[in-house]
């Protein structure tokens, strides 16, 4: 009898052992997820935080399908930290896999669905109360690496959308590499090349597309197109002007989010600066700062990035400011750069309007007068005006103007066309 | 190298059953001040039923060449030929005088690269015929690249790869990367039920993670 009894308790008190476990079991880990940058591992600043991406706590005793015990995100420092419930003396073999998935977007494998992994090494026997620090630093040699790059760039992009409007965008996934021969933007999914893996110009230019078609901002036909054509040397005007401004703002769009989310802070190389960058696969660099070199009207999307980033971001006071500017295409909802310039100037004073005006004249976009010069006082003769008509490239020349006679007054005095 | 010395010079050509062709040797003299002249041979070859035999030299200079096969090897592998056509990026207008295009190859071997016979000259598309040889378990690249400049005279460079994976089943080609060439392998050996799915999902698991790349530093 008294053995039976001793055997019931015995039972008992393991049923309470068990039921106690949850409470005092865990596995404490922490760390930093870190991507390295073209310049490699030598240069001391070449590793970047992998911002708000998810990362997998797994157990690697367990059969694949069902490693993952636990999950958490990286904060813009690229830490983590989580706690994972153990069985009292349990041990587990412990593997932290971050992947390249963020509210952002999901940088897939090309034929797949599956985000990229960067892996940690696998940390053996851990026992039940074990307390971890595991960072991981991708290679910079390998795709895996390169998929995180894409993915903070397209986050910086995210973030300065959410800035101008309150939006945050839905997430979008990104095949990488795609096969095509350009990256782009296509059915709610960016395609990047493997041979843009660094250029943020690029991946975010296609990121506007995204941005352009949630907030349509354009009715752009699509198409191949290039920076040194005006594009309606090969295609009607009403489709050239919309091809052109469809790929124009996404180009100021990513040098605009680079500029005013602070990103050349980041240390990467070509991020943060005023100039479109495209390397390794090809050797592009488009000054948006600069003085119309290249500029070819309203038909060229160079001239489009040109006359929105300087409008912006000109010292002058009379500038637009982004977030003025994003208000106006909400409401205007473009679909080229005619309808933006309207939409753009019609708050601003005389002297603004004057400005922009200039800026359009140094990008080919508007005329250019020529005579009377600036500074010339209007002769009693008839005065004698004339102008380069600018825009349109080979075929499809500006052809109708108007002449406004302005005092410092903002309204028109008199105007008269020709 | 003095009077009577026979330095060896090691090389390596692989070829394919039928191939003829003909191999080149230079050599100059490094000491300025010497009328030494230069020295050139071309060794004809053909590769006759998996055996490269090479001709008699024909030299010209002071010097005497002579060649043999030291060791061949004979294997399973692809003889692929085609045409490679590169888009231009981003712009239109390089200018057609001064354009170069070279073609290359790491890991395997370009036996040759002509101008497309087939395609006609574009403004913004180079199409080459190229020639390569892989063997069973190789994987390597492909390299296109134009040189030119553009209308305003900014130098213009254009890169793109042809990635290749010579599987004993199956060549495995993509623009993409090495990482597409994995996963089409891993998806044929799957359909083919040559891979479990375990198999296949710790494959693609690996491939996710980098563990299957070697790294590629530049594009």
């Amino acid at each position: 009898m008294m053995e039976t009894r001793r055997n019931v308790q015995t039972c008992l008190g393991m049923l309470a052992s068990l039921l106690c476990l949850p409470v005092s079991a865990q596995v404490n880990i922490s760390g930093r997820i870190m991507w390295v940058d073209r310049r490699g591992p030598a240069d001391a600043g070449s590793a970047h935080p992998a911002r708000s991406v998810l990362v997998e706590i797994c157990d690697n005793r367990v059969p694949l399908a069902n490693q993952v015990v636990s999950t958490t995100q990286t904060d813009e420092g690229g830490n983590y930290a989580v706690t994972v419930p153990t069985a009292n003396g349990t041990q587990r073999d412990i593997l932290v896999r971050a992947r390249s998935q963020s509210p952002a977007a999901t940088v897939e494998a090309i034929g797949t669905t599956l985000a990229y992994i960067l892996p940690s090494a696998v940390f053996p026997a851990q026992p039940w109360n074990a307390t971890l620090t595991v960072n991981i630093v991708g290679d910079f040699t390998k795709t895996n690496n390169a998929a995180f790059s894409v993915l903070d760039a397209v986050l910086g992009a995210r973030q300065y959308v959410s800035k101008l409007s309150n939006i945050d965008l839905p997430a979008i996934p990104i095949e990488f590499p795609t096969s095509g021969s350009v990256s782009y933007f296509q059915n709610n999914q960016l395609h990047i090349l493997l041979g843009d893996r660094w250029d943020w110009d690029v991946v975010m230019h296609e990121y506007g597309h995204y941005v352009s078609k949630s907030f349509v901002f354009d009715d752009s036909p699509g198409g191949v197109h290039y920076l040194d054509e005006n594009i309606s040397d090969r295609l009607p005007k009403d489709s050239a002007v919309r091809l052109a401004w469809g790929e124009g703002w996404p180009t100021f769009f990513a040098i605009m989010a680079q500029r005013e989310m602070n990103m050349a802070a980041f240390g990467i190389p070509y991020v943060g600066d005023a100039t479109y960058s495209d390397t390794e696969d090809a050797s592009i660099d488009i000054d948006l700062s600069s003085n119309g070199d290249g500029s070819l009207g309203e038909d060229n999307e160079v001239s489009i990035m040109r006359l929105l980033y300087q409008s912006v971001t000109d010292a002058a006071d009379t500038r637009v400011s982004p977030v003025d500017l994003w208000q106006e295409m909400v409401t205007s909802r473009p679909r080229y750069l005619s309808a933006t310039y309207t939409a753009m100037t019609s708050k601003l004073a005389t002297g603004g309007v004057l400005a922009i005006g200039s800026l359009a004249t140094k990008h080919r976009i508007a005329p250019g007068p020529e005579l009377p010069g600036i500074s010339s006082a209007l002769a009693d003769s008839p005065p004698q005006f004339s102008w380069a008509a600018n825009g349109g490239g080979q075929l499809h020349h500006n052809n109708q103007f108007t002449i406004r006679f302005l005092t410092r007054d903002p309204n028109p005095q008199r105007q008269r066309s020709e | 190298m003095q009077p009577g010395q026979k330095p060896q010079i090691a090389g390596r050509i692989t070829t394919t059953a039928g191939q003829t062709g003909q191999i080149s040797i230079s050599g100059r003299t490094l000491n300025s001040n010497s009328d030494v002249p230069d020295v050139h041979a071309d060794v004809p070859f053909r590769n006759q039923k998996g055996q490269l035999k090479l001709s008699s030299p024909t030299a010209t200079g002071p010097v005497a060449i002579s060649v043999k096969p030291t060791n061949q090897t004979v294997g399973d592998g692809y003889v692929v030929k085609g045409d490679l056509t590169v888009s231009l990026k981003a712009v239109s207008n390089v200018q057609p005088s001064g354009v170069t295009v070279d073609t290359s190859a790491e890991g395997v071997t370009l036996v040759s690269s002509a101008p497309s016979a087939n395609l006609a000259p574009s403004a913004t598309d180079v199409t080459r015929s190229i020639t390569f040889v892989a063997s069973d378990g190789q994987r390597g690249r492909i390299l296109t690249q134009i040189k030119g400049k553009t209308r305003t005279g900014k130098d213009y460079i254009r890169r793109a790869y042809l990635y290749v994976l010579a599987d004993a089943n199956k060549l495995y080609t993509s623009s993409s990367g090495f990482v597409d060439l994995e996963i089409q392998k891993l998806q044929a050996d799957h359909d083919a039920r040559r891979i479990s799915d375990d198999q296949y999902n710790a494959g693609v698991n690996a491939v996710l993670s980098g563990a299957t790349e070697s790294g590629v530093a530049k594009q």
